[in-house]
């Protein structure tokens, strides 16, 4: 019994480098992977609020604002309004408000 | 003494997935998270360092304290403690400055993913996080001094005393 132990331990030493490889790899590869979802679910709200619109998609700044208005819990939501005038949305980065199309 | 060494590994531990998760969800969610960084009180001609070398930081010293748990890499545990505890205290001291309205804006919060966490949240997460870090500073010279801090003192002395003693020490060729 001891000897198996010894020999586990023998291996588990020389797996050090690739164990060390697998926690690396695992923990980063977590944290890209959350990321990805979470931009998916960012996309799909910018989805959600493109109804009526005439834009078929809208930009990244504009995702990238709609990702600030989920990380700022204290703020009220977030809105932007669609000008006929300048056929783009406009969004004013110091106001907040509903979601308005 | 044993339980010093794991409750210090654990805390070491703790910090390299902590920092690994973070940097990997900064570099998945680049755009957005290069977008938080304008929105910050940063000048602009630092976005871009801030941006892509922060996350990159965050995985270096990740990774070195995961190759220290393991002892692929040696003498190097004080260093990385600091350096990890240091960056969590500078990060909990700016969380603690947006929650205490410092800056005129509502910031946006990059607070990494899956806990979700708001701005309040995150600087408690961050301030536990730093006095895990002191705390596991403390009982590596524990552990390595028998003492929290003494050593790292006394160590620093006789280094400094030699450095003194050389510089004092006419050289032969002069």
């Amino acid at each position: 019994m001891a000897d198996t132990i010894i020999k586990f331990l023998n291996v588990m030493k020389k797996m050090k480098l690739a164990l060390a490889s697998l926690v690396i790899a695992g923990m980063i590869g977590g944290g890209v992977v959350v990321a990805k979802q979470q931009v998916n679910a960012a996309q799909t709200l910018d989805a959600s609020t493109e109804e009526g619109a005439t834009t078929p998609n809208l930009s990244l700044e504009r995702k990238g604002f709609d990702w600030d208005c989920l990380h700022i819990p204290a703020a009220p939501p977030c809105y932007y309004t669609w000008s006929s005038v300048t056929n783009s949305y406009s969004v004013p980065s110091s106001e907040r408000g509903p979601i308005v199309n | 003494m044993k339980a010093i060494k794991i409750v210090r590994i654990v805390i070491s531990c703790a910090f390299s997935a902590l920092l690994l998760f973070s940097g990997g969800y900064k570099w998945g969610t680049m755009p957005y998270f290069y977008n938080n960084v304008v929105r910050n009180p940063i000048s602009e001609g630092l976005v871009p360092y801030v941006a892509y070398g922060f996350p990159s930081l965050l995985l270096v010293l990740g990774i070195l304290i995961v190759l220290d748990v393991f002892r692929l890499i040696g003498r190097t545990t004080p260093y990385l403690l600091g350096a990890s505890t240091f960056i969590m205290a500078f990060l909990a001291l700016y969380c603690h400055l947006i929650v205490i309205g410092y800056f005129d804006k509502p910031r946006p919060c990059s607070c990494s993913g899956i806990l979700g966490m708001s701005w309040e949240e995150h600087t408690v997460f961050n301030s536990w996080f730093s006095a895990n870090g002191v705390l596991a500073f403390l009982l590596y010279g524990l552990e390595r001094y028998n003492s929290p801090l003494a050593g790292y003192i006394h160590k620093n002395r006789v280094k400094f005393a030699a450095r003194l003693k050389k510089w004092q020490t006419p050289s032969l060729n002069s």
